[in-house]
């Protein structure tokens, strides 16, 4: 075996040889490190990809004659079951409250969130019908997230500002946060759950929650 | 979402307004700066009576200002809506102008301007938006946006009576912007209450589907709109600029998160 390295400056065919083998643990440390960096931030060109697409699925659910509110409801909810981090979301509207909490608790919590906040966003989501809509910058905005930024255009009046926060959990990707006009949804839920938990403790929220999915 | 329920309502009139201001500043004073950084800290001492507030607030808007909005929207045409939108902003336009002006945005200001003088005159006194066909598009600014620009905090959370949500430092701008109004010193009190009762007609009329889309989805209306009312505020301040990134941990059943470090203290 040739010895690794460049130790021994030489000339020709001989040197190369001995490097070939380090070219090769170059690349794959390189590689290496491609994958991991990967699994640990949203590239910006995947998450715009990928917010094009859930936008572009929104509006076909939008504009399709045949549906009726319940069935594009049921779709929407699909659609966001499959694309937002629903848990990752409701850890952070519980705050801190959320260490606190048994894990029989958080189990019982993550169950009735994601029921209620699928229920919640698809019907926010039918809000905005009929429109078009425009990536126009998707950036990283810290180690792990990206920004993917759109204009959804109305009959009138200025674009509406809605920007999707996008990580990448276990190979896939997933919104974590939705920013309209600079509004963060989960800031807003974690703060209203905050409230209800300062009133009426984390009790009292799951048996708010538990009423809603129940009449909803 | 345009501003909620903000009317600014010049209704007060300076007479009352001077000893408010005096409370207002005390308050000021004495509350801890909390400079825009959006927590879960709610930054309402004055909760319980704020609720008080919100829910006459609630009654008068069921009984009167939503119907009125829901008229205005629903049987009058488009174009008379844009163009009553377009009146209200050229008498909006000194405020803004001041307020560019003392925020140090010359482009804005000259915006302001264009638009005040554009629309004012081939506009028809801004029944027509021309000057948006020139790329000059609108915007509002006002004293409580001026006092954060100069680093101010927002004080405690307050619900005032028909105005709505603000804060310390929002009615503090309320007052100065109705200072600096020319329309304060020459305008009589009904013409000055119908301007407001406008402004605020006009700006429910565009919001009140969402509003009520939002009561509808929320646990807490309340709740909600004080958090909604304050990230739409930093956003104005910021002029739309890109919101600080809030740290979002990953889902985990593991106790230990250092993200949660500084947050865990007590769970009622």
């Amino acid at each position: 075996m040739p010895s690794l390295g460049f130790s021994r400056p030489s000339l020709g065919y001989g040197r190369m040889i001995r490097l070939v083998p380090a070219f090769f643990l170059l690349i794959a440390a390189a590689s290496w490190g491609g994958v991991s960096s990967s699994a640990t931030a949203a590239s910006p060109d995947a998450s715009r990809d990928f917010v094009q697409q859930l936008g572009e699925q929104t509006i076909e659910i939008l504009s399709n004659e045949n549906f009726t509110e319940e069935d594009r409801l049921i779709h929407y909810r699909a659609l966001l079951r499959e694309g937002f981090a629903v848990d990752t979301i409701g850890r952070f509207a519980l705050g801190r409250y959320w260490r606190a909490a048994t894990p029989a608790l958080r189990e019982e919590y993550l169950f009735l969130f994601q029921e209620f906040v699928l229920d919640i966003y698809s019907k926010r989501l039918d809000g905005f019908s009929g429109k078009s809509f425009v990536v126009t910058a998707s950036q990283s905005i810290d180690e792990t997230d990206t920004m993917v930024s759109t204009e959804i255009n109305g009959d009138d009046g200025p674009p509406i500002r809605v920007g999707y926060r996008v990580r990448e959990i276990g190979d896939k990707l997933f919104v974590v946060d939705v920013l309209v006009e600079g509004i963060s949804l989960i800031v807003t839920q974690r703060s209203e759950f905050a409230s209800i938990i300062n009133r009426d403790g984390l009790e009292g929220l799951i048996e708010k929650l538990r009423q809603y999915t129940k009449s909803n | 979402m345009t501003n909620f329920f903000r009317s600014q309502s010049r209704s007060f009139r300076l007479r009352t307004l001077g000893p408010l201001l005096a409370v207002l500043m005390t308050a000021a004073c004495a509350t801890p700066s909390m400079d825009g950084a959006v927590d879960d800290s709610v930054n309402d001492p004055l909760e319980p009576m704020n609720r008080a507030i919100f829910s006459f607030n609630q009654f008068a808007e069921g009984l009167l200002f939503k119907p009125l909005a829901l008229l205005y929207r629903d049987l009058l045409p488009p174009e008379v809506q844009d163009a009553v939108g377009g009146i209200l902003e050229i008498l909006h336009t000194p405020i803004t102008l001041a307020n560019d002006i003392l925020q140090g945005e010359p482009e804005r200001a000259a915006e302001t301007l264009g638009r005040f003088f554009i629309n004012g005159t081939v506009g028809l006194g801004g029944i027509f938006d021309v000057a948006a066909e020139f790329g000059m598009v609108g915007h509002s600014e006002d004293f409580g946006q001026t006092l954060a620009v100069w680093g101010s905090g927002e004080g405690m959370y307050l619900m005032l009576p028909l105005l709505g949500p603000s804060n310390v430092r929002d009615g503090i701008g309320l007052g100065v912007d109705a200072f600096i109004d020319p329309l304060t010193y020459y305008a009589s009190f009904g013409e000055q209450a119908g301007r407001s009762a406008a402004r605020g007609i006009d700006q429910l009329s565009g919001v009140v589907d969402s509003l009520d889309e939002i009561e509808r989805t929320s646990l807490d209306f309340y709740a909600t709109l004080r958090s909604l009312y304050r990230q739409q505020r930093d956003d104005q301040i910021r002029n739309g600029a890109a919101p600080p990134v809030v740290p979002i941990p990953s889902i985990s059943f593991d106790d230990f998160d250092p993200s949660d470090e500084d947050q865990v203290s007590q769970v009622n």
